[in-house]
C-alpha cells in the first residue's frame, strides 16, 4: 500500500482515524476541512484502486472513471461507514461493485456494437521506449505477449475465482479480508483461490509446453 | 503427491501456496508441508512455482502502472476533488420551458428602420385615405343618379354622331351651364339663386 500516513499509526488505524475525522467534519458542516482530510485517504489508496480497476476493466479511461466514482461515492456515503470494518475493505467493496456494474453494462453494449481492435499501452509507447535505455524491443514484445495471455486466462475464470485471486495475490489481502470484501466465507475463499491458481497454471503453461 | 509418489506436483504446489497466502503465513496446515521441509527437489519445484506466480503479479502491476502514471494519478485526484466540491454546491434550478427566454435572431439596425418606416407609411396612408374625400369618387354616383343616362352611354352616342354643325358645338359648350340651371335648387335657397347672376346672363360684348 502506498501513500502518506500519520506518523506512529499503522495504515489500518490511520485510515480509520482519517475516515472518522472526515465523517465528524461532514456532520459539522466543515466541508472544506473534510475534503482536505479525505485527501489523505485518496492518496493512500489511489494507486491500489487504479490497479484493481484496471485488472477488472482492462481499459485506462474506464478504470479512471471507476476509481473516481468509487472515491466520490465513498465520500458521500461516509456516514454509513462502520469503524469496526477497515476503510480499505469497505472502499474496495464499493470499487469492485462499480467495476462489476461497468462490466455488465459493457457486455450489454457489446451485444449491439462491433468493437475495434485495441492497441495496448506497450504498442503506443513502443518508439519512445526503444529510443533510449530500458528493456529491449524483444523483451517488450515478450512481456506484452505474456500480459495478454494472463489477461485472457484471467478473463476465462469465473467472477468469484477471479476476484479472490486478484485480491489475494495482487493486493495481498488475507482470506479474512477477501471474505469481508466479497461476502464469501473464509473456507470458500481458500477453495476459490486454489481453483483459480490451478486453472491459471493449466491455461498459462499449456501454451508454453505446446510451443516448446 | 500420493503413496507411490510422495513428491509435489503442480496441484500440490498450488494447494500449499494458496493455503499460505490465505493465512498470510510462512507455513500452512497442508499435508504437503511436511514433505516440502524434507525434500530439496520439491522445495526447488515449489520455488519455481512461486517465481512463476509472483511473475504474474509483477506483470499485472507493471501493466496497470504503465497506464496510470504519476501524472495521470495527479490529474485523477484533482478531478475527484472537483467532483467532491461540486457535490456540496446547491443545485441550480433552470426554468423550463415557461420562463425560458425566447430565442431571437439578431436583426440589423438598417432592416429594423426600413420595417418601421414601412409600417408608419402604411398606417398613415390608410388613415389619410379614410379621412380624405376624393370629389370624383364621391360625387359621381349622385350625378349619375340625377342625370339619368350613364356617361359611357352618352359618350358612345356622341361618338356615333358626326360633330359637324355649329349648333352642336354651341350646345356642347353650353351643356354644363344647362345642366347647372336645370339642377334642382332647394326652396330655402331660391331667393339667393334668383339674385345671383348665372353664366347665361354674362355677355362679354
Amino acid at each position: 500500500m502506498s501513500g502518506a500516513q500519520p506518523a506512529g499509526l499503522p495504515p489500518r488505524e490511520a485510515d480509520s482515524a482519517a475516515a472518522s475525522a472526515v465523517k465528524a467534519m461532514q456532520a459539522d458542516g466543515r466541508h472544506a476541512e473534510a475534503r482536505e482530510r479525505y485527501a489523505e485517504l485518496v492518496a493512500r489508496h489511489q494507486r491500489r484502486a487504479a490497479r484493481i480497476a484496471f485488472h477488472y476493466l482492462r481499459d485506462g479511461a474506464e478504470s479512471d472513471e471507476a476509481v473516481q466514482d468509487a472515491f466520490v461515492k465513498a465520500y458521500s456515503h461516509l456516514s454509513t461507514f462502520r469503524e469496526e470494518l477497515p476503510f480499505e475493505v469497505w472502499f474496495t467493496r464499493i470499487l469492485i461493485n462499480g467495476c462489476l456494474d461497468r462490466i455488465k453494462a459493457r457486455t450489454r453494449r457489446e451485444r449491439w456494437m462491433v468493437s475495434m481492435p485495441d492497441s495496448g499501452p506497450g504498442e503506443r509507447d513502443f518508439a519512445e521506449r526503444t529510443a533510449g535505455h530500458g528493456p529491449s524491443p524483444e523483451d517488450l514484445v515478450l512481456a506484452r505477449e505474456r500480459r495478454q495471455k494472463l489477461a485472457a486466462a484471467l478473463a476465462k475464470l469465473p467472477d468469484r475465482q477471479r476476484s479472490v485471486f486478484m485480491l489475494s495475490h495482487y493486493e495481498g489481502c488475507t482470506s479474512r479480508e477477501v471474505s469481508a470484501i466479497t461476502g464469501l466465507n473464509e473456507s470458500t475463499v481458500r477453495v476459490h483461490l486454489f481453483r483459480a491458481i490451478r486453472k491459471l497454471r493449466g491455461m498459462l503453461t499449456e501454451g508454453n509446453h505446446g510451443a516448446s | 503427491m500420493g503413496l507411490l509418489n510422495p513428491h509435489l506436483d503442480d496441484d500440490d504446489c498450488a494447494d500449499v501456496w494458496s493455503a499460505r497466502l490465505a493465512l498470510g503465513a510462512e507455513e500452512s496446515d497442508r499435508p504437503a508441508e511436511s514433505h516440502l521441509r524434507k525434500c530439496g527437489e520439491c522445495r526447488a519445484r515449489y520455488a519455481d512455482f512461486t517465481t512463476w506466480i509472483d511473475g504474474l503479479r509483477t506483470d499485472a502491476h507493471a501493466e496497470a502502472d504503465e497506464t496510470f502514471t504519476r501524472d495521470k494519478l495527479a490529474a485523477q485526484q484533482a478531478q475527484i476533488f472537483r467532483r467532491l466540491e461540486s457535490l456540496e454546491q446547491p443545485a441550480r434550478i433552470i426554468a423550463f420551458p415557461r420562463f425560458a427566454r425566447p430565442v431571437s435572431v439578431p436583426v440589423s439596425g438598417g432592416r429594423r428602420w426600413i420595417a418601421a418606416a414601412a409600417v408608419v407609411g402604411l398606417i398613415t396612408g390608410v388613415g389619410l385615405g379614410q379621412l380624405m374625400e376624393f370629389p370624383g369618387r364621391t360625387r359621381q354616383p349622385e350625378s349619375l343618379a340625377q342625370n339619368g343616362p350613364k356617361p359611357a352611354v352618352v359618350e358612345t352616342a356622341r361618338a356615333a354622331q358626326p360633330a359637324s354643325s355649329d349648333d352642336d358645338d354651341e350646345t356642347f359648350l353650353n351643356e354644363p351651364e344647362v345642366t347647372t340651371s336645370q339642377a334642382r335648387v332647394p326652396d330655402s335657397l331660391q331667393y339667393l339663386n334668383a339674385i345671383t347672376p348665372g353664366a347665361r346672363d354674362y355677355d362679354p360684348r
